[in-house]
């Protein structure tokens, strides 16, 4: 809840995340070509986890936009490639489980008001969103490894 | 009051006004608390204060101060192991993690305190600030507060917790942040988590902006990050009935 002088402001949503959860992700069986990115590495991703967040975002009435992108962050990582953007929706399927929220690596939501909400990683969770990319915060040190699918999507 | 450091609470502030918000939320956050001079003075104060410690807190109840002059003095293998250390979340031992000025405390135990850091104290315990609080939450319990100067650097945190301690009669929590320019990607968030973990609000260390929250309620302050270019510095505490 923010105030500011003697104006009243109630709690509201950011208004552009969603969380969800979906089934249990399957298991990456192929080997993975990571680059490097700022923050974290990322691959490509393999078909099956394409198939997998394609029908999350179909039980939701949506289809990729274009193919996701699977992350890597360990401890120190941190950050998103530039998800959102135009009239479409972005999304993250959590892959991997965070033990604590004070392993980071969270989902955080951050208004211009510098209000924040947000989610811990948890495996087969799916958060969307519209308008400005949420903050990945930095891992911890120690902190298990956190796999992300990330992508753009559109409506059906 | 110290004349070293004259504090103000703004003067546009309608605290009555926040009551029903904060009864009804449990917690609020309070932009530009200060009246602009205060806030910049109370800013230099912080940033310039010496006999910093870094308190370190351990699941089995145990604290651990120990002196940041000292800790520099250190070799550097010996330091860098020893803050790996410490930063090191593999391990669940550690509750917290930052520098503070523990002011009530040692102005409690008859030791010197510099006069910025008495003149914070007196400004926190003192009738305007009191009574701000007191409007904000309606609540005529609140007797006195303790206060401590908090810095926390690259790795520093504070894991979830709820502030109980019916030893001490704690009513109300606050935090004063007052680094200016703070990034919401430096981590340093006062966060309050739900039931799984997850964070249901958080805020943003703003610069002059108080967050007061009654107690109990789960709060965590997230692991500044590598990338934060500024110490996170606030005024902290807790707001007390009396005895």
């Amino acid at each position: 809840m923010r105030a500011h002088a003697d104006v009243q402001v109630e709690p509201r949503s950011s208004g552009n995340g969603r969380r969800l959860r979906i089934s249990a992700p399957p298991a990456i069986g192929t080997p993975l070509a990571w680059e490097a990115a700022e923050g974290h590495a990322r691959s490509g991703a393999p078909a099956d986890l394409v198939a997998y967040a394609a029908s999350a975002l179909a039980a939701e009435g949506l289809r990729l936009k274009d193919p996701p992108v699977l992350l890597r962050h360990g401890p120190g990582d941190h950050g998103l490639p530039p998800l959102a953007g135009g009239d479409g929706y972005a999304f993250a399927i959590d892959l991997t489980d965070a033990r604590r929220t004070l392993d980071g690596g969270l989902l955080l939501f951050v208004d211009g008001d510098g209000r924040a909400e947000g989610w811990r990683a948890e495996a087969g969770a799916l958060t969307l969103w519209r308008g400005a990319d949420p903050v990945l915060t930095e891992m911890a040190p120690g902190a298990p490894q956190r796999l992300t699918l990330v992508g753009r999507a559109t409506t059906v | 009051m110290s004349p070293a450091l004259s504090l103000r609470l703004d003067p546009t502030l309608r605290a009555a006004a926040l009551r029903p918000v904060f009864q009804r939320h449990r917690r609020l956050h309070i932009p530009g608390i200060l009246e602009a001079a205060s806030a910049a003075a109370l800013h230099a104060a912080l940033r310039e204060a010496g006999g910093w410690t870094r308190s370190i807190h351990l699941e089995d109840g145990r604290d651990v101060d120990l002196s940041v002059e000292e800790l520099e003095a250190l070799p550097d293998p010996e330091r860098i192991e020893l803050e790996r250390a410490l930063a090191d979340s593999s391990t669940d031992r550690l509750q917290y993690v930052f520098d503070t000025v523990r002011i009530s405390a040692e102005l409690g135990a008859g030791r010197p305190v510099a006069a910025p850091m008495r003149a914070i104290h007196d400004f926190i315990n003192g009738p305007a600030f009191l009574g701000m609080a007191a409007e904000l939450t309606g609540d005529d319990r609140l007797a006195f507060a303790d206060v401590m100067a908090t810095r926390y650097l690259p790795g520093h945190f504070l894991t979830a917790h709820g502030d109980e301690n019916p030893l001490e009669r704690r009513l109300y929590a606050y935090v004063l942040n007052l680094t200016p320019g703070w990034r919401a990607d430096w981590g340093g968030v006062l966060m309050f988590l739900d039931d799984d973990g997850h964070v249901a609000e958080g805020y943003v260390p703003a610069y002059n902006a108080l967050n007061l929250f009654a107690v109990p309620q789960t709060h965590a302050v997230s692991m500044v990050s590598r990338l934060a270019r500024t110490p996170r510095l606030s005024i902290t505490g807790w707001i007390h009935a009396a005895a």
